[in-house]
């Protein structure tokens, strides 16, 4: 059932037209005065979900700060976390050294804070002393002597051998030989090998003898040769042995030296015992290549720019990390959250066509900086970067740095790369994005919320509440401080307070976006410059807000003026039936402004629907069309209970081109609508914005000012006849903040603005006819509005039915023939 | 009185390259002529003609059966070898020389180079019995050429080098030697020079 019909709305008085901020409250006469406001303003849920968030230890709760651009979230946060990292320790240095077991597989070191640098200085001097000292050994007259010693052994071992068996031939006349590719046994006669010639004069059992007797050498020739090889093995054996020991003797005491210096980290011990080994493994490449010769291949040199040796980078320490200057824990902030930026990448260089690498080229990322402390992220980045949010999700869920490519991660490619050891992952990670970022996230990603479990919703306003002025006074100060600017006066501080106000779009409630406020003391600052005044006052700030409104409204004005001239068709004056101006707000790069909009409706007879043209003609969107179905409702629930709707209706926005959205003008459309059933007309001086719904209830709209402005606006240029004003809902009072020259006409009478709470006070208003309300005969009282579109209706419904009555007629016609 | 000739006894082995790239730069140095003498060893042929000849391998310790135009062959493909690398070597400089083959006896082939009064250099084991090399000569050619060489020889392959005098007997022999030694003591450098 509807409402009864309630008493007539009257016009709010130019007071309730803005709620303005009294300097004489504010107990200050420049902003020079106040305090710093170091806190959030107006964030306090923002600020324990903060607080909250930095201090819970346990894993998972990451945080993902929300809101709007412009709150001043990353600014916040940040302040915060360089409040709690210096309180925490100093993270540990990492580096990245040489696998003397698994080349490929680089080992991670950790070193105490600041250590990193000052091992990789002691492993550079480590190696210049071992490439001095091991020459060095080799080229003592010991080390000589006992090479020639190994090497003369071995071939006296073999001469011997060979000797012997050469002595034994001789003696039973027979000859050891060299042959292009052995040795040969042959008789002797005298001291000369015989000829076969005369080999054959002799008689059979002595060549019978001498052919046994060479079988029988040349069988023990056979297996000294097979000896041979076994006796260069262990001679070579030996001469190893003795380079590992003049090795050992050189290089032992130098790295022990460097062994008992990093006595208490164990994994340091670890590697440079390996490195004992490598380089006993190795003492070759400390003798060569010597002074000037380069390893080449065809001719080039395969030295890596401008390392004059190759051979000693597995000696290097590559300092990943190190914090020799940090205090407390570290906060960083990745602009750029590339997979590689966040996890570190490996680098290659270019050598004879190849791209080589080795773990020298590993660079650190975002979470090896941010490690043991921090890490801020601008969500939308990354999820715009390949792979950066799988990467980001993988770090903190397996606690550690994987570095590897995007190729690798997806196994792309198969080439021999590096796989270096994983390095642990402490980090808080801060995701500044957009609320829906947020909720999509949460909606889609089911990891998501196990990973970022703290929600830190930053809001955009906040109450005006007593004191609340005087704490955004000195959060103003503080901005100007901070940025260097002239202080303010303290009537410039409220016209601030005033501007933040209607940011918010309520009179309750100030603006706490901090960027919009920065910009405008900045602006006004540079007004007070101009000017050349040494304090800002409320004019420069009243010259900011118009100036820079002034540099967007370019088409406000260009619509303005097409109106002026007739040919976009608003009235605002006269009277006609179903039509009526609604008032819509365009938006258009961060300025926004209201813009009167032509209504009309037109009626039939039909059957109950209500047309808009705007749907028909998709320039409408699915809320503007909600808008227009809630009329019907309207219409069939108060007019026609218990009779068909018998109504076809059409509704548009004349002359708008673009689409339509929202349903801020169901009201409007509705009063066409009424006007065209009842055959009432319409004051064309007055403009309404407002929804409403199928009781006739008119409710809150959004941006009730700028819509109030656009209309006065066209109103002041046509001259203000003392008949205008605006239809709002009643709901909206609240939001009013209007501008000064608005309230000064309504104050001067010549402009009016109309709380309305249903559609009856409105169409009373705008037709001068009462809406009426029904009685106890359930009629609607002679002479009302709601009377005439009754009937009008019940018109419609008896035509509908008399048409209907012939039906059954035409149908028995048939059924005669039939018969 | 300068020195005519030396005499390489070729080898193709990489001793007897280190030894013919030695002799080449001295030869070219002392603007002597230089002989390459390869002396296809008449011992092996007479060991391939046995009915039972072998081989030994080395390194590979294996018996293989020899014949007397496997051996010819053998000699001649060692020869072509060692004369392509003489060419080699010896074309790389301003050098007279010359090859020649000789069939017979090693050493007895090489004292017949020697006797004509040059200086013959080999590192046939044949010969150089005490020393990676060996110069050999005749009283025919004084002290003040040989000595020379051999130290030069020396110094440029690392290592002794002994000096075998052929006609060691006698006193003329004894002056040689006397006067080869005064000239060793006078030398200079490093070289390790025995006298046989």
């Amino acid at each position: 059932m509807d409402k009864p019909n309630s008493a007539p709305a009257r016009a709010l008085a130019a007071a309730e037209l803005r709620r303005s901020c009294d300097p004489a409250q504010l107990a200050f006469a420049t902003s020079d005065e106040l305090a710093d406001f170091s806190e959030a303003l107006g964030q306090v849920r923002a600020v324990e979900a903060i607080r909250f968030g930095i201090g819970m230890p346990r894993d998972g709760y990451n945080l993902f700060a929300m809101g709007p651009e412009g709150l001043g979230r990353r600014t916040i946060v940040r302040g915060f976390l360089e409040q709690a990292a210096p309180a925490r320790e100093v993270p540990p240095d990492w580096c990245y050294v040489f696998n003397f077991d698994t080349p490929h597989k680089p080992r991670a070191l950790q070193l105490p804070a600041g250590r990193a640098l000052q091992f990789k200085q002691s492993m550079e001097r480590l190696v210049q002393d071992l490439r001095a000292g091991i020459p060095a050994a080799f080229e003592t007259d010991e080390y000589r002597r006992r090479r020639q010693e190994i090497e003369a052994a071995f071939s006296e071992h073999q001469e011997k051998a060979f000797g012997e068996i050469g002595e034994r031939a001789k003696e039973q006349g027979i000859a050891l030989l060299r042959t292009p590719s052995g040795f040969g046994f042959a008789p002797m006669r005298k001291d000369e090998v015989m000829s076969p010639q005369e080999f054959h004069k002799l008689p059979a059992d002595e060549q019978k003898r001498l052919e046994d007797a060479i079988a029988v050498l040349q069988a023990d020739l056979e297996r000294v040769i097979q000896e041979v090889p076994k006796w260069r093995r262990e001679a070579q054996h030996k001469l190893r042995e003795l380079n590992r020991e003049v090795t050992r003797n050189a290089a032992h005491s130098l790295i022990e030296e460097l062994k008992a210096e990093y006595e208490a980290l164990p994994d340091v011990r670890e590697y440079l015992a390996a490195l004992e080994q490598d380089v006993l493994d190795h003492a070759e490449v400390f003798q060569q290549p010597k002074d000037g010769e380069q390893p080449t291949l065809f001719g080039v040199s395969l030295a890596h720019g401008d390392e004059s040796d190759v051979t000693f980078r597995r000696y290097r320490v590559n300092v990943l990390i190190e914090h020799a200057d940090a205090k407390g824990a570290p906060i960083v902030y990745e602009d750029n959250p590339t997979h590689d930026n966040l996890v570190g990448r490996i680098e290659h260089i270019a050598q004879m066509g190849t791209l080589v690498t080795d773990f020298t080229l590993i660079k650190a990322g975002a979470f090896h900086r941010a490690s043991g402390g921090y890490l801020v992220l601008d969500a939308l980045k990354v999820l715009t970067q390949p792979f950066a949010w799988e990467a980001l999700k993988r770090a903190l869920r397996a606690r550690e740095i994987r570095t590897e490519s995007v190729g690798q991660m997806l196994s792309l490619i198969s080439t021999v790369s590096l796989e270096p050891e994983p390095i642990p992952l402490d980090v808080k990670v801060v995701l500044v994005g957009q609320r829906m970022i947020y909720y999509l996230l949460h909606d889609l990603d089911p990891e998501f919320g196990e990973l970022f479990k703290v929600a830190v919703d930053f809001d955009e306003d906040m109450p005006r509440e007593p004191g609340s002025d005087l704490l955004y006074a000195r959060a103003v100060a503080t901005v100007a401080r901070s940025m260097k600017l002239r202080p303010l006066e303290r009537d410039a501080v409220a016209r601030v307070i005033e501007h933040g106000a209607r940011a918010a779009g309520d009179a309750d409630r100030v603006s706490v976006r901090m960027r919009g406020l920065a910009d405008l003391l900045r602006e006004s600052d540079y007004w007070a410059q101009a000017g050349e005044r040494k304090l800002i006052s409320a004019a420069d700030v009243q010259r900011a807000i118009d100036a820079k409104e002034r540099r967007s409204d370019r088409i406000r004005q260009r619509l303005q003026e097409e109106t002026l001239r007739g040919r976009l068709l608003i009235d605002t004056s006269g009277e006609r039936s179903g039509q009526v101006n609604g008032l819509a707000v365009v938006q258009l790069g961060g300025f926004s402004f209201g813009s009167p909009h032509r209504i009309t409706a037109r009626v039939r007879l039909g059957g109950g629907k209500v047309i808009d043209i705007e749907r028909e003609a998709e320039l409408g969107g699915p809320i503007h069309s909600k808008g227009v179905l809630i009329l019907s409702g309207f219409l069939a629930g108060r007019y026609a209970a218990s009779k068909p709707l018998a109504v076809s209706a059409s509704l548009v926005f004349e002359q708008s081109y673009g689409g339509v959205e929202g349903d801020s003008a169901s009201s409007a459309e509705l009063y066409a609508l009424l006007s065209a059933l009842a055959e009432v007309p319409i004051r064309q001086s007055l403009a309404v914005t407002g929804s409403v719904n199928q009781h006739g209830d008119v409710q809150a709209i959004g941006s009730v000012n700028e819509k109030i402005e656009g209309f006065f606006d066209l109103c002041a240029a046509r001259g203000l006849n003392g008949g205008q004003g605006v239809l709002i809902p009643a709901a909206n009072v609240n939001n009013l903040m209007l501008r000064h020259e608005v309230v000064e006409a309504v104050a001067a009478g010549k402009f009016a603005i109309y709380p309305v709470e249903n559609v009856d006070q409105g169409i009373e208003i705008l037709t001068g006819m009462p809406a009426g309300a029904r009685g106890a005969d359930g009629r609607f009282a002679t002479g009302s509005l709601n009377l005439r579109v009754e009937q009008r209706l019940l018109e419609y419904a008896e035509r509908v039915r008399s048409f209907g009555a012939g039906a059954p007629a035409r149908g028995g016609r048939r059924g005669g023939l039939q018969r | 009185m300068t020195l005519r000739r030396i005499v390489v006894g070729l080898d193709a082995g990489p001793r007897g390259r280190a030894t013919l790239q030695a002799a080449a730069q001295l030869a070219a140095r002392m603007q002597a002529e230089l002989v390459g003498l390869f002396v296809e060893d008449i011992d092996l042929l007479h060991l391939a003609g046995l009915p039972f000849a072998r081989e030994v391998g080395y390194p590979s310790a294996t018996l293989r059966p020899l014949d007397v135009a496997a051996m010819e062959r053998a000699l001649r493909a060692a020869a072509d070898e060692v004369q392509r690398m003489l060419a080699t070597i010896a074309g790389r400089g301003p050098l007279s020389w010359s090859f020649r083959i000789a069939r017979g006896a090693v050493l007895s082939e090489l004292r017949a180079a020697a006797a004509d009064g040059d200086i013959v250099v080999t590192c046939a084991w044949h010969v150089a019995l005490r020393a990676p090399l060996a110069v050999l000569c005749s009283t025919a050619t004084p002290p003040e050429q040989v000595v020379p060489v051999a130290a030069a020889l020396g110094r440029s392959l690392g290592g002794a080098v002994e000096v075998v005098l052929l006609d060691g007997e006698g006193e003329a022999a004894e002056a040689w030697r006397r006067r080869a030694r005064e000239l060793l003591a006078q030398a200079q450098g490093p070289a390790q020079v025995l006298l046989a």
